[in-house]
């Protein structure tokens, strides 16, 4: 009945507690929805860096990570891959090949990762081909030829294999992108003019938009109208177990796009098998084993029974190769809370402020409470009910607010790329932005509401508390 | 035997530095089933003397001893107990709560008490009957008049089976028609039920049907009459 009674008072003045209630509703909202888009950017980085490149644990000749030298081999790695396929939290385990080399095209070179993967997908742990930019892009396994080459979108512009003509459809995509009408009137001089090398595309950019509009949208306007030259050659150059330059012609059969320029700009992928043979490499040798486990929060247990059976090799864990990674798995719910006290801590102000005027112009009626029995517990834990109702009202709607529109935007993605693309993909993250409502932050959403209603409450309830019987019925608000 | 007995009651209230004497050594005794009207003008120390008996305001010297207990010797937690076991209000101003209907402010109390969902029911039903409101039991205090208000209040004092019912000018609020009804209705409890009332007032109508009148004066009893 106390609880029935708290629920009662609190819409005997509607205008203020729905305030109060939107104020905590927004508030939260807008909170979980910032750190799930923060979430959600992590959790992109990581799926990414754990899919492309580090897998959750990594095995390497411990020489090896000093200068990359392909004379450092796991030498019997296929039987190794072996053993680790039947310990029992093995979901994916592959050997690579890894080989620093020059990457040159008929416009320039540059250095470059050179990594043989199984051409077979579901073999590899690698996931890549997950990333290939367009249609026209294929995968390693859908081409008999062993001399082919899948590169990234950063290595295809730098190596100019990339041909650019502005079309309507392009148009049409930077209008949406919301670029203005004056920078598109001039983009339609150029249209479905064919440019070959990006130079020779930014070059005429720079010509017909102004300078602030070229800084500003040239790396947009080549987005929306690129298309990759699928099908070029490139020369790959490396050298092998002798120490002798390989030097071999590829053709470019795919371009994935990871939204990661360090990445993208630097790994390119070939058959394993085919890249074994051009280095003198035995069947059998890699000088990288990958492993993907059933849980990422207990790689370092796994790390160590590895280590035991494997004395020899250097095991190293996702937490190892990347810090940053344990971070956000260990302390992440503690981000969460200190940013969300931070909000709360000022929504009490707003709460505390609301229940003492509930119970400032209630004086009276407290005082007949009171006077007919109800004893200073019932006055207590009545206001207290009131305040944690009203919080958590406020504070249901803002988690279903805030998850709703995190489910929308995660669904949709918030594409930041007309302001920052460079920028944060220059560092790894992508510029579109799923968020991710994580569980352990609703959670933590709900109980830090409930902590601030009761908080907020103490000290108008307990200003109830002090009002005397006898004066209190006599009071006129 | 005597319900409540006052002896050598003392009440000064300090205002700064200034002491003001509300009750001055008052002695008096109430039987079981009284009747009786505490009377005198505004300022005599009628509501203190009945905020003293009722436990809502501590005396500066002096007993009150309810059905044996000296209530002056209770603890802050144990009088608000002592008062829902033992004490009905009514007040001037009804403080009905506003929130819920007259069945669930009559119920309010025996909830309080603890009482089983059942027993609040019968004897919440019971009371609405006899204050002649069992029609407007889902009526909220805004929807029921005055004098409704009060006789919901009057049920109110009674659902937790007090031994004696305070009223602190409860007709002062009232039209003649609704104070009639209320007295004929108290007296009428008053007779069924051997119910003991104590009303501070100085309304006319209830000192004309009060079965004793205390007459008080800055806060001195000068008169006590028994008058049926």
């Amino acid at each position: 009945m106390i609880l029935s009674i708290a629920w009662k008072n609190i819409w005997r003045s509607k205008v203020r507690s729905l305030i109060l209630i939107g104020t905590i509703a927004f508030a939260l909202a807008g909170t979980i929805f910032i750190l799930s888009m923060m979430d959600g950017w992590m959790k992109d980085r990581n799926i990414k860096l754990i899919e492309t490149q580090l897998a959750h644990i990594q095995l390497h000749n411990p020489q090896f990570v000093n200068n990359m030298s392909i004379t450092d081999t796991i030498a019997d790695g296929a039987s190794i891959i072996e053993e680790i396929k039947d310990m029992k939290f093995t979901q994916a385990v592959s050997g690579r090949i890894k080989v620093m080399g020059m990457v040159s095209s008929s416009y320039s070179s540059q250095g470059a990762i050179i990594e043989g993967v199984n051409s077979i997908r579901k073999d590899d742990v690698s996931k890549v081909y997950k990333y290939l930019s367009d249609s026209t892009s294929k995968w390693l396994d859908k081409v008999k030829r062993n001399n082919v080459v899948v590169i990234g979108r950063k290595m295809a512009k730098k190596l100019q294999l990339v041909n650019y003509q502005i079309t309507d459809q392009s148009l049409q995509k930077l209008k949406d992108m919301g670029l203005p009408s004056d920078v598109l009137h001039k983009l339609a001089t150029v249209k479905d003019k064919k440019f070959h090398t990006t130079t020779n595309f930014y070059n005429t950019l720079e010509k017909i938009l102004t300078e602030k509009q070229f800084d500003e949208y040239s790396d947009l306007i080549a987005d929306a109208s690129h298309s990759y030259k699928i099908g070029h050659k490139i020369i790959l150059r490396m050298q092998d177990t002798k120490g002798d330059v390989v030097e071999e012609a590829f053709r470019v059969i795919g371009v994935y796009n990871t939204n990661n320029d360090l990445f993208d700009g630097m790994y390119i992928f070939v058959k394993k098998s085919y890249l074994a043979s051009l280095l003198g490499l035995g069947a059998n040798t890699v000088n990288e084993i990958a492993i993907i486990t059933d849980n990422q929060k207990k790689v370092e247990t796994y790390k160590q029974a590895i280590k035991q059976k494997f004395p020899s090799l250097l095991v190293e864990s996702i937490f190892d190769m990347d810090p940053t990674m344990r971070i956000m798995t260990s302390l992440v719910w503690v981000y969460y809370a200190i940013f969300e006290a931070f909000i709360l801590f000022a929504l009490s102000f707003g709460i505390v402020n609301t229940m003492l005027m509930a119970v400032m112009e209630r004086t009276k009626e407290l005082g007949m409470l009171m006077a007919i029995g109800m004893n200073r517990r019932r006055v207590f834990s009545m206001i207290m009910n009131e305040s944690v109702l009203l919080t958590i009202t406020g504070g249901i709607l803002g988690i279903i607010l805030g998850y709703l529109i995190v489910l929308y935007t995660g669904h949709v993605g918030i594409n930041l790329t007309k302001y920052a693309q460079q920028g944060m993909e220059a560092l790894g993250y992508s510029s579109i932005i799923y968020p991710t409502a994580s569980p352990i932050l609703l959670l933590e959403t709900t109980i830090l509401v409930i902590f601030t209603g009761v908080v907020a409450a103490i000290y108008p309830a307990l200003k109830a508390l002090k009002l005397k019987p006898a004066i209190a019925l006599h009071t006129d608000v | 035997m005597a319900v409540i007995e006052i002896k050598n009651l003392h009440k000064i209230y300090k205002s700064g530095e200034v002491e003001v004497p509300a009750i001055r050594g008052v002695d008096l005794q109430i039987e079981q089933g009284e009747f009786t009207a505490i009377v005198g003008p505004s300022g005599s120390g009628k509501t203190t003397l009945l905020n003293l008996i009722g436990g809502l305001d501590d005396p500066t010297e002096g007993v009150v001893i309810i059905d044996g207990t000296d209530i002056t010797k209770l603890k802050d937690n144990q009088l608000i107990d002592f008062r829902l076991w033992n004490i009905g209000f009514v007040f001037q101003a009804y403080n009905l709560i506003p929130v819920l209907t007259a069945k669930e402010n009559i119920e309010f109390i025996m909830h309080l008490q603890g009482k089983s969902k059942e027993e609040r029911e019968s004897r919440t039903m019971e009371l609405l009957e006899k204050v002649g409101l069992a029609d407007r039991a889902n009526s909220r205090p805004s929807q029921l008049s005055g004098g409704q208000q009060q006789r919901v209040a009057v049920a109110r004092a009674l659902a937790s089976k007090p031994k004696f019912v305070l009223a602190d000018e409860p007709t002062a609020n009232l039209d003649s028609v609704a104070t009639s009804n209320l007295l004929d209705l108290m007296e009428r409890l008053n007779q069924e039920e051997n119910m003991t009332f104590i009303f501070a007032t100085h309304d006319q109508r209830v000192i004309d049907k009060a079965h004793r009148i205390v007459q008080i004066e800055d806060g001195h009893i000068v008169g006590d009459q028994q008058i049926k």
